[in-house]
């Protein structure tokens, strides 16, 4: 395996600048992804610089196995590991395109109405498959039901009528780096907002509502 | 026409399985439609200079407009669904033959043209490498690799008290080599004792 990956990262100021992980860290990051991914309710940041690591080091294995002894044990193990890493990828990568595919005009109305300064959700891939998985849609719909509808009833609002991913869906977590001060909004009328602190290393059953940026920053967990 | 509509609606998920099931075409889908054109008529023929009857069109409206989310809703549903297909390795072949035969929920076109999609995003992803998500569904199994064991170390039992998850290597002794695929942890436990990887290549095993 290849020592180090470099990771696009951002330093303090937001600007991009390299970052050097261990293949180890690398995996571990990308297992964060996938499971960040699995648990939340909604499509998350694309971490494609973390997949596009995962595949060199996935690439320079395959070389090195190559190269190797036939009937050595490593190539075994390597083996396996490969097989692993390969379907934690694939399984992220699916999750991503099942959340695009569920929540499709919502997403792509987030990426219209963005700033500039913020970062996309989609990679350029995912916004291309985006796009085209929304023609065909209604492409479907239109050839399928609507035409056979009154002429008044032939449009429909994809926005309106494609379910929003349940953001006050309940999640678990595990916390992290230490976090104060976390603002909890009731459910209902007769509860009354609280304070929490959620100590690092602790779990918990919590909506996502409340702790989606942390999720983002990479305070916390889901598991 | 409403209460169809829901019911088809409803119907369509299979309890068993928690999702749309593949094989269900509702019968009254078709009367559905063609019930919305002579309604749709009615409320438009009533709804110039008759004052009084604005509630009853505004009621048929609404129903119009449930009944056609009830409709693109089941045919989103079934299309969604038969996408996901794709991911399913026993499936797939068998999803193209019902999708023939069964064009009235869902173009072959259309189809083949989210096959082609995914073929796009799947390419531009890996570049010169292969990356097929729709392989890799399940998680992989853990490895166990055969040994000759060249020492008797007598018998062997693993922690749990059985040899479901090894093989047992050479005729008089019990010596198990146990790998656990997801952690990736090479374990040689005999006696109670369990062993470092580098101990057990020590150990001049043979594959």
């Amino acid at each position: 395996m290849a020592e180090e990956a470099d990771v696009l990262g951002q330093d303090s100021d937001g600007d991009s600048e390299e970052v050097v992980l261990t293949p180890a860290e690398l995996i571990d990051r990308l297992e964060q992804a996938w499971m960040n991914e699995k648990f939340a309710p909604e499509l998350l940041e694309n971490k494609s610089e973390i997949v596009e690591c995962v595949m060199e080091q996935l690439e320079h294995m395959e070389e090195n196995l190559k190269r190797a002894k036939k009937g050595d044990l490593k190539v075994s193990i390597h083996q396996m590991e490969m097989e692993r890493i390969r379907f934690v990828l694939s399984s992220y990568l699916r999750c991503r395109l099942m959340k695009i595919e569920k929540f499709f005009p919502h997403i792509l109305e987030k990426e219209k109405t963005r700033r500039e300064e913020e970062p996309s959700i989609l990679s350029p891939e995912e916004f291309v498959f985006a796009k085209e998985f929304l023609a065909n849609t209604e492409t479907y719909l239109k050839d399928a039901a609507l035409k056979h509808m009154p002429p008044n009833l032939q449009k429909v609002d994809l926005l309106r009528t494609v379910p929003k991913p349940d953001l006050d869906a309940y999640v678990f977590l595990r916390v992290k780096e230490r976090q104060e001060n976390i603002l909890v909004e009731p459910e209902s009328d007769e509860q009354r907002d609280y304070v929490i602190d959620l100590e690092e290393g602790s779990q918990h059953l919590i909506r996502y509502r409340t702790i989606a940026p942390l999720v983002a920053s990479g305070a916390v967990q889901l598991i | 026409m409403c209460k169809r509509s829901a019911v088809n609606v409803r119907e369509m998920e299979n309890p068993a399985l928690g999702f749309p099931s593949p094989s269900f075409v509702p019968a009254t889908q078709q009367t559905d439609l063609e019930d919305m054109v002579p309604l749709c008529t009615w409320n438009n023929a009533k709804s110039r200079g008759r004052g009084d009857l604005v509630p009853a069109i505004k009621f048929r409206h609404c129903s119009l407009l449930r009944s056609q989310r009830c409709d693109t809703g089941l045919k989103a549903s079934r299309l969604l669904w038969k996408y996901w297909l794709c991911f399913c390795e026993i499936l797939g072949r068998k999803l193209h033959l019902s999708l023939c035969l069964n064009s009235l929920i869902c173009k072959v076109d259309c189809f083949n043209g989210y096959k082609m999609s995914l073929a796009i995003y799947m390419r531009s992803l890996a570049g010169d490498q292969r990356l097929d998500i729709t392989q890799d569904v399940k998680p992989p199994k853990s490895l166990y690799i055969e040994v000759q064991c060249l020492t008797d170390y007598g018998e062997f039992e693993v922690e749990d008290g059985t040899l479901t998850h090894g093989l047992p290597l050479w005729q008089h002794t019990d010596l198990v080599v146990v790998v656990c695929g997801l952690c990736g942890m090479w374990i040689l436990e005999f006696v109670g004792r369990s062993l470092p990887l580098d101990e057990i290549l020590s150990l001049r095993i043979n594959l």
